[in-house]
C-alpha cells in the first residue's frame, strides 16, 4: 500500500501545488467615479437661474463657449472616444446602454474598460502614433451588471488632429480632465452620440490656449451649454437664426442681432423676463 | 407461438429473467433447492473463471473502470491502460458547441491512490479550454478541476462516496466575456463538496442519493487589452459574478450496472452542476440525474 501511495504521491502533490497557484486577485479594482457631472446634469434638466431681461452677457457667453467648441472640436473628440468605447464593449459582449439591466439568472458583470488613446498630432501626414503628441485616457465602469452613466478621463498634453469636412483637419490642444454623462446608449456612430460633457483644464488650438472650466450637452442635432447668470445657471443653444436661453422662468428665443429675448407662447407657464 | 407451459411455470421463467437482469442471486445457483442433492464427483471440478463483474459505478466515486477497458458514455469517454489509471474526455462540454459559438476541448485523467476491499481513494484532474476571441477582443478561459474521491463501505450493502473538488479557473485577456455565459454559468474558482450513498441491492441494482454543495467561490477576473485602431488601445478588467451564491443540489435515483452497460437515472432539486467542469447553473429547479455508458 505504501508503494502505491508513493507512486501516486507526485500526482497528488502536483494537484495541490497547481490549486494553490490559482490564488490571484479576487476582485477587480473599481476606480472612483467623479460624480460632479451628475449635479451639473441637474442644471441642464432644471436650470436654476432666470433668463434676464438684459441677455447681452449670457448670449455673449454662449457665443464664446460655442466658439471654443467650434475651434477645438472637443465635441467631436469626445464623440469619437465614446464610439471607440462602444466598439470595445461590443467586442466583450457587454451592454452599451446604461438603461440595460442584467437578465435574471445571468452573471453580473463588474469592472471597467479604459481607452488609452495616443493623440494623432498636428502633422497631417503622420499615420502612426507618437507618444510625444500626448494621450487621452477614458474609463467606463460596470457596477451590478450595468454600464454606469458617468464616463471620465484625462487628456495629457494632447495634440489632437480632428478630421472635418472636405479632407481638412483641425489641430486642437487638450490638457485637463473630462467627465461625460451618457444621455442614452453609447453610439457606434459618433454623430449620433448623446451626452453631457464637462471639461476642466487647458484647451485651445495650435495657436492659442486658455485654461477654462465649462460643460456642454450634445443631443443631436442640438448642442447646449450652461451659462452662469446672477441667480444660477441658464442653458443656451444656437439654432439656424437665433439663440435659445432656457431658464427657471421659461425658454426664450433670443436674437443674435438685437440681443433681446422673447418668451415663446409654448413656454411652460413662465413669466417674461423682468 | 403458444406457450403451453402452466401459469406457475411462466411466472417462474419471468422471475428468473428479471433476477438475471437485476443481478439477484439465484436459489438454483446456490444449490439450495429443496429435495435436490448434488453429489460431489470423485474429483472436484476445476474452478470456473471468475464471472466478469458488472460495470463499475465510476462516476462520482473513487472507482475506476478497470484495466484495458474502454468506456463510451454520454458523460465521459474513458480508457484505462492500467488498473489504477484511466483517461478520457467529456462529451457534454464538447456538446456546448451546439448551443453556443464556443468549442470546449477537454481531457481528464483519473488515478487510484488506494484500494482495499472497503476503502478506495482516487484523484481526478481535468482540463477544459475555451477560446472567447472575436473580431474585437481576444481572450481564453481555462478550467482545471482537481477532485479527490473517497469511497468506503460502511456496511455490506452500503457504500459512502465522498468528493472534494477545487476548480481552478483562469481567464486570460478580456475577449467576449458573454461567451463564457452558457445558461447563466459563471467561470469561477470554486471548491465543492459532494457525498453519495450507494445502497447495493444486487450485482446490478443500486439505489443512491447524492448531494453537492459549492462551499467556496471567487469569480475569475478577465484582464486584457487590444488595439481598436492604430492610436487607441483598450484595456478591460472585468469580473462576472454569479447570480446565485453557494449553489447546492440533492438527487436520488437508481443505478443499474450490467456486465457491459451502465445506466443511472434519478432526479432531485437544486442547482444543476455541469458534470466534469463542475459549473453550476444559477437557478434552483428540478435536477435530472442520468448517465448511460457501455464498457468494452
Amino acid at each position: 500500500m505504501g508503494a502505491l501511495l508513493a507512486r501516486h504521491g507526485a500526482l497528488a502533490a502536483a494537484a495541490v501545488s497547481a490549486a494553490a497557484a490559482g490564488c490571484g486577485p479576487s476582485r477587480v479594482d473599481l476606480p472612483p467615479i467623479p460624480m460632479e457631472i451628475v449635479a451639473v446634469r441637474s442644471s441642464y434638466e432644471s436650470p436654476t437661474g432666470d433668463v434676464p431681461a438684459d441677455a447681452v452677457a449670457p448670449l455673449a457667453a454662449l457665443q464664446s463657449r460655442l466658439a471654443t467648441l467650434d475651434a477645438t472640436h472637443l465635441g467631436d473628440v469626445v464623440s469619437t472616444l465614446l464610439a471607440s468605447l462602444r466598439q470595445r464593449l461590443d467586442g466583450s459582449g457587454l451592454p452599451t446602454d446604461p438603461a440595460t439591466t442584467p437578465r435574471e439568472h445571468r452573471p453580473i458583470i463588474v469592472g471597467s474598460v479604459t481607452l488609452d488613446r495616443t493623440c494623432r498630432g498636428w502633422d497631417d501626414a503622420r499615420t502612426t502614433p507618437d507618444p510625444a503628441n500626448g494621450t487621452i485616457e477614458v474609463t467606463g465602469e460596470y457596477q451590478s451588471g450595468m454600464l454606469q452613466k458617468v464616463i471620465w478621463g484625462t487628456a495629457t498634453t494632447c495634440r489632437e488632429r480632428v478630421d472635418v469636412a472636405n479632407g481638412a483637419a483641425v489641430h486642437a490642444y487638450l490638457d485637463g480632465s473630462l467627465a461625460v454623462y451618457l444621455e442614452g446608449a453609447l453610439a457606434s456612430d459618433p454623430t449620433q452620440a448623446s451626452y453631457l460633457a464637462g471639461w476642466s483644464g487647458t484647451i485651445g488650438t495650435e495657436n492659442a490656449t486658455a485654461s477654462v472650466t465649462f460643460d456642454f450637452r450634445v443631443v443631436p442635432p442640438q448642442l447646449e451649454v450652461r451659462i452662469p447668470v446672477a441667480d444660477g445657471d441658464v442653458i443656451g443653444s444656437i439654432g439656424a437664426n437665433m439663440a435659445t436661453l432656457r431658464g427657471a422662468n421659461g425658454t426664450y428665443g433670443c436674437s443674435l442681432q438685437t440681443f433681446t429675448c422673447e418668451l415663446p407662447s409654448v413656454a411652460r407657464g413662465a413669466a417674461p423676463p423682468p | 407461438m403458444n406457450d403451453r407451459r402452466s401459469r406457475p411455470a411462466r411466472l417462474a421463467s419471468a422471475l428468473a429473467l428479471a433476477a438475471t437482469l437485476l443481478g439477484l442471486p439465484s436459489a438454483r445457483a446456490r444449490g439450495d433447492e429443496v429435495g435436490v442433492v448434488v453429489a460431489p464427483a470423485a474429483a472436484p471440478p476445476a474452478p470456473a473463471p471468475p464471472r466478469p463483474d458488472a460495470v463499475p459505478l465510476d462516476e462520482n466515486t473513487a472507482r475506476l473502470i478497470g484495466r484495458h477497458r474502454l468506456k463510451l458514455g454520454v458523460l465521459a469517454f474513458d480508457y484505462a491502460p492500467t488498473e489504477w489509471l484511466s483517461f478520457g474526455s467529456d462529451p457534454p462540454e464538447w456538446a456546448i458547441r451546439s448551443v453556443t459559438s464556443v468549442l470546449v476541448p477537454n481531457a481528464h485523467v483519473k488515478g487510484q491512490l488506494l484500494r482495499t476491499p472497503s476503502v478506495e481513494v482516487s484523484g481526478r484532474v481535468a482540463g477544459y479550454y475555451a477560446n472567447i476571441n472575436n473580431t474585437e477582443a481576444h481572450g481564453h478561459v481555462l478550467i482545471l478541476p482537481f477532485t479527490l474521491y473517497l469511497s468506503t463501505r460502511v456496511a455490506r450493502p452500503l457504500w459512502l462516496h465522498f468528493e472534494g473538488a477545487y476548480n481552478w479557473a483562469r481567464g486570460s485577456g478580456a475577449g467576449d466575456v458573454a461567451k463564457t455565459d452558457v445558461w447563466g454559468t459563471v467561470v469561477m474558482r470554486t471548491a465543492q463538496l459532494g457525498i453519495m450513498a450507494e445502497l447495493r441491492l444486487s450485482r446490478v441494482v443500486a439505489l443512491f442519493a447524492r448531494g453537492r454543495y459549492q462551499a467556496y467561490e471567487t469569480p475569475v477576473i478577465f484582464q486584457g487589452g487590444g488595439m481598436i485602431d492604430p492610436f487607441t488601445r483598450a484595456q478591460a478588467s472585468l469580473e462576472a459574478k454569479p447570480a446565485a451564491s453557494h449553489p447546492a443540489m440533492g438527487v436520488a435515483g437508481v443505478a443499474l450496472t450490467w456486465r457491459h452497460v451502465g445506466l443511472v437515472a434519478g432526479a432531485g432539486y437544486g442547482h444543476y452542476f455541469v458534470p466534469g467542469a463542475n459549473l453550476a447553473l444559477p437557478y434552483n429547479n428540478v435536477v435530472p440525474e442520468g448517465s448511460l455508458w457501455v464498457l468494452f
